[in-house]
């Protein structure tokens, strides 16, 4: 097959963080807790507006106003030089930007400019319920949930819900020269045609909050935008969130309607959304490329950007890529693993090792912890397996153990295996990926590679550190995205032959042209599990997540392991237990910098702390009490950052990762004292005879 | 010989106090060897058994404690050794009734989780069936039947010797947030007033384990219950080895490790066994320092370190061995 130049944005998937500055930074560029080429600083920071790749400091964090800044999510455009079949890693291909000359269908071109269309929603309060025990098994057979917002009549794709129900400001579109600040509210709906020029749909049916309801209750602004987007000085695309606003009905008593739980509030809106980014190549010679786009989900802020999760969003879809979409056929092949297969000890073990030694500046861990985890992150490709801490995967979860007797495997044991946290619906803990744990085992049978070599080309890395940044595993139903992601309906599955390269999310054909005023323009959209092969609309990953976010991330801090069980304790340990939801993306204890003395750290606080947080019972600790607080509190959270970023005229070790910028601290108001693991929920002793 | 209260001196209750080490020392390679050995680490029996491995640790600590408590120069953590059918300073013949009669076959040599490996736990964790109306005292401590007849001698002799308690010297607490309702794991005060704690240190071994009399035996007291990983932190250690011996009858014993017959090992076989040996040499020196004023800064990593070697030497095939 003769070869030809096909255009991919990357990342793939990026995400854009809620603050409620006007101001922002950059999406990062490396992976949280992994090696950079500044040796004071491990990955996963933010970056400098208006810079290649400087990373943010603590000073970056507020503006003059003490408002969050948001984190935009930079998109790039790449050109490849394909040849089916496509392979992966592929190796090729570079950025390109305005100015820059391609060879495109048969002869050299320049680039005129790049017109980026963007199309966001939130569909969150029309979809179904998240429901805690079940997962996405909530859709397997035919079934789903039950519906978010029951009163408002109709089935998924009802117009009365979706014109009700569904924030829709339509799709944005903006030439890579634009000075412009483009608003993702009710006006100026555009998109960029096939001829590479930006039409306005005038006829588009927006739909905002404010649209049905005549009042609204939104404690911290007007919910009438889901974002921006502009372009840099080289024409990249950023794409910001909106400033975090949340709306409610009142109810017949004309209060807010209360918060009744942390997953599906009815009468509830959030800011939050995803949607496609498409790119569009205009030569100056007047011919036209289409890029294969990428896919923005605008999300929770990232409070400790540089701890990594010990399973990513990346860890997750990758482990799909390889077992279910013919990703790397060398490492997995007839069903199976390949056992000749060698990883690679700095791109598939030690992202592994590294993870566990960053959780004690986000979690209460004990000593014999954070002593074990340092001993694993010390291992290095010289050690011989079996003389190390890890010989024998003894402390490692097996996610292959489980059997038709069994069908929980070891998900239900407890310390000491690892992770020691909370699993996926319906299982007590997690454990890694099949991929990773199968890295896992080459290691330890000796057989993996200890040199550096070969690794991702620039775009295939962007896509790389995007998604490891982003929390994995437990998908309850998650931060960024859910379950989904191991989906492979949500793809574009024929990456071999399309030249759309993998891990890149199949966007459903929107003809805007047939946009009318009356009628959503929107559908219910994809499912899991329901041959919906056609695509994914605005707003069909973020509609998984919860309604507002802030509730979930308030409550998902501290649980027993029977909130995954539907109520019943199945963990071999005491049902009192307690362990952390997402200890890495959600910090619960941490160091305040401000307290450090000479590097001497002093004892822990909750994240979340202050008045209104008092817990009575250790589960809630670390948590607003009043769910509303949450709704209007989470921007004075504070961050986790490594000591050589950190500001506050002090100088920090980079060994320690502190928390900076918290607005929750009240003069005169003493600190809950933070237990170290094992710290158990209180339950009534039992009664004497 | 059975002494009389005037005769037993500091110097016999340190000695029996270094024994209680020896003793419970002594059971951690035996069950973790055991445990490793079962391939299902979600079996019931290997979570029953590790659950009795860790509270041993417990045990070390608690008796090195009182150890120190009462003036003990130095803490020994010896190799153990293991022999067919020897339990450090047990005489089953003591006993009455003689468990041997009811577990057999047995062996006190390291190896898989098998009837022998059971039988010998049992025995070993075989309960004072009979209250005593009186405690004997015995200047050899192997003249003890059971560990809880030990264990009963050592609570009067320490009452008897009370003035000697320095609190605070060279306490380790490692547990404690495993036992949320238990006040203490170390002795703070002296003379005296270190007494009950030193009793309560001795009833928490009593009540989890070796020490535990029949009539007590299925209900562990709720303030000596473990309230964080143990699906039944009311069974005492006997117990739990019954309900092994209940699952064993029921569905057989579990599928274990093949080993290779040793004198077969392979180069990396022989190198496996070799870390196993260096890898409990540091662990007991790194106790031997815990317990002895230093404050070892590896002392978890050895801990985890041991069981990832044990747990290794399974999975190559290679039978664990610690002296």
């Amino acid at each position: 097959m003769v070869s030809k130049t096909v255009f991919r944005v990357h990342p793939s998937i990026n995400f854009a963080r809620l603050g409620t500055s006007e101001e922002y930074y950059l999406s990062p560029e490396t992976s949280a807790g992994l090696k950079t080429d500044d040796p004071n600083v491990t990955g996963g920071l933010p970056i400098k507006p208006g810079t290649e790749n400087e990373f943010i400091t603590s000073d970056d964090l507020r503006d003059a106003t003490g408002n969050m800044k948001r984190q935009a999510a930079r998109f790039r455009l790449y050109a490849y030089d394909f040849e089916a079949p496509d392979e992966y890693p592929n190796g090729g291909g570079r950025e390109i930007t305005p100015g820059d000359t391609v060879f495109y269908d048969g002869k050299d071109r320049e680039i005129q400019t790049i017109v980026w269309t963007v199309h966001l929603a939130n569909k969150k309060s029309a979809a179904y319920n998240v429901v805690n025990s079940e997962g996405v098994k909530a859709y397997e057979g035919g079934k789903v949930p039950q519906l978010r917002n029951p009163e408002i009549y109709g089935n998924i794709d009802a117009p009365t819900r979706l014109r009700t129900l569904m924030i829709d400001p339509g799709p944005r579109a903006i030439k890579s020269d634009s000075q412009k600040t483009i608003n993702f509210n009710s006006k100026g709906v555009c998109y960029c045609g096939q001829d590479g020029a930006i039409k306005a749909i005038k006829n588009y049916p927006t739909s905002f909050p404010s649209d049905t309801n005549s009042e609204l209750y939104q404690p911290s602004g007007t919910l009438d935008s889901l974002g921006q987007m502009k372009v840099d000085e080289k024409g990249r695309l950023l794409v910001l969130t909106g400033l975090g606003n949340t709306a409610a009905i009142y109810d017949e008593y004309g209060d807010p309607m209360p918060l009744t739980g942390d997953l599906n509030n009815a009468g509830w809106w959030d800011d939050g959304a995803d949607g496609p980014v498409s790119s569009t190549v205009v030569f100056k010679d007047g011919a036209v490329a289409e890029a294969f786009g990428g896919w923005v989900v605008c999300t929770d802020p990232s409070y400790a950007p540089q701890i990594r999760n010990i399973t990513s969003v990346w860890d997750d879809a990758f482990d799909v890529w390889v077992q279910e979409l013919d990703l790397m056929p060398e490492l997995y092949k007839n069903n199976a693993f390949v056992e000749t297969y060698q990883p690679s000890f700095f791109t598939d073990i030690r992202p592994i090792f590294a993870a566990p030694a960053l959780q004690e500046w986000t979690v209460n861990l004990p000593k014999f912890a954070t002593q074990a985890h340092t001993k694993v992150n010390q291992i290095s490709p010289q050690n011989e397996p079996y003389k190390t801490i890890m010989s024998g995967l003894s402390f490692i979860r097996n996610p292959n153990a489980a059997t038709p007797n069994n069908p929980a495997g070891e998900t239900n044991i407890g310390i000491p295996l690892m992770p020691l946290s909370l699993g996926q619906a319906g299982e007590a803990f997690l454990t890694v990926t099949k991929t990773q744990y199968f890295f896992l085992e080459q290691w330890n049978a000796n057989n993996f590679k200890k040199t550096l070599k070969g690794g991702l080309n620039g775009g295939e890395q962007l896509d790389f550190a995007s998604l490891s940044n982003c929390l994995g595993g437990r998908y309850v139903p998650g931060v960024e995205v859910s379950y989904v992601i191991r989906s492979t309906e949500i793809y574009h599955t024929d990456w071999r032959t399309s030249g759309s390269g993998p891990f890149r999310v199949k966007p459903q054909p929107l003809d805007y042209s047939k946009a009318k005023a009356d009628e959503p323009f929107l559908s219910g959209g994809w499912i899991p599990g329901h041959d919906k092969t056609d695509g994914l609309q605005p707003g069909d990953l973020s509609k998984f997540m919860a309604i507002p976010w802030q509730t979930d991330y308030n409550s998902c801090s501290i649980h027993q392991t029977h909130i995954n069980t539907a109520g019943v304790n199945t963990s071999f340990g005491n049902d009192s237990t307690l362990y952390w939801s997402w200890p890495s993306q959600r910090p619960d204890a941490v160091y305040r910098a401000s307290d450090v003395v000479m590097n001497v750290l002093p004892t822990q606080a909750w994240s979340i702390r202050g008045p209104g947080t008092f817990a009575a019972n250790a589960k809630t600790a670390s948590t607003f009490q009043k769910p509303l607080q949450a709704v209007e509190q989470w921007d004075r959270i504070g961050f986790v950052l490594q000591g050589s970023v950190i500001g506050e005229g002090k100088k920090y070790s980079p060994q320690l990762y502190l928390e900076v910028e918290s607005q929750l601290d009240v003069e005169g108001y003493s600190d809950e004292a933070v237990a170290k693991w094992p710290f158990n929920a209180y339950v009534s002793p039992p009664k004497h005879k | 010989m059975k002494l009389s209260s005037d005769q037993w001196t500091i110097q016999h209750l340190q000695d029996h106090l270094q024994y209680a080490v020896d003793l419970e020392f002594w059971t951690i390679p035996f069950y973790m060897a055991a445990m490793y050995s079962i391939k299902d680490r979600s079996s019931d029996a290997f979570q029953l058994i590790q659950t009795i491995a860790h509270q041993e640790m417990l045990h070390v600590q608690l008796v090195a404690n009182i150890g120190n408590a009462y003036g003990c120069k130095s803490i020994k953590f010896k190799p153990p050794i293991y022999l067919a059918h020897t339990i450090p300073h047990l005489d089953f013949e003591l006993d009455d009734p003689d468990p041997r009669d009811t577990y057999k076959p047995w062996s006190g040599l390291i190896g898989p989780m098998d009837e022998k490996r059971l039988n010998a736990m049992l025995l070993l964790e075989f309960p004072l069936w009979v209250e005593p109306e009186t405690i004997d005292y015995h200047d050899d401590v192997t003249e003890y039947g059971s560990i809880g007849a030990f264990y009963k001698a050592v609570t009067v002799g320490a009452a008897q010797h009370a003035d000697q308690i320095k609190g605070n010297r060279r306490q380790v607490d490692l547990f404690s947030a495993y036992y949320n309702n238990l006040p203490q794991m170390t002795i703070e005060n002296s003379g005296t007033d270190g007494i009950e704690a030193v009793v309560l240190l001795v009833k928490v071994i009593c009540e989890q384990g070796e020490g535990a009399t029949k009539t007590v035996r299925h209900q562990i007291e709720y303030p000596y219950q473990n309230t964080a990983d143990d699906r039944w932190p009311s069974l005492t250690h006997f117990s739990k080895l019954e309900k092994i011996q209940d699952l064993f009858n029921e569905d057989g014993l579990p599928e274990t490790y093949p080993i290779t017959e040793p004198s077969h090992y392979s180069k990396q076989q022989l190198e496996i066994e070799t870390n196993m040996l260096k890898q409990f040499d540091q662990f007991r020196a790194c106790l031997e320092s815990q317990f002895n004023g230093e404050n070892p800064d590896t002392f978890y990593n050895e801990m985890a370190s041991t069981g990832a070697a044990i747990q290794n030497c399974w999975k190559n095939g290679v039978l664990p061995k610690f002296a």
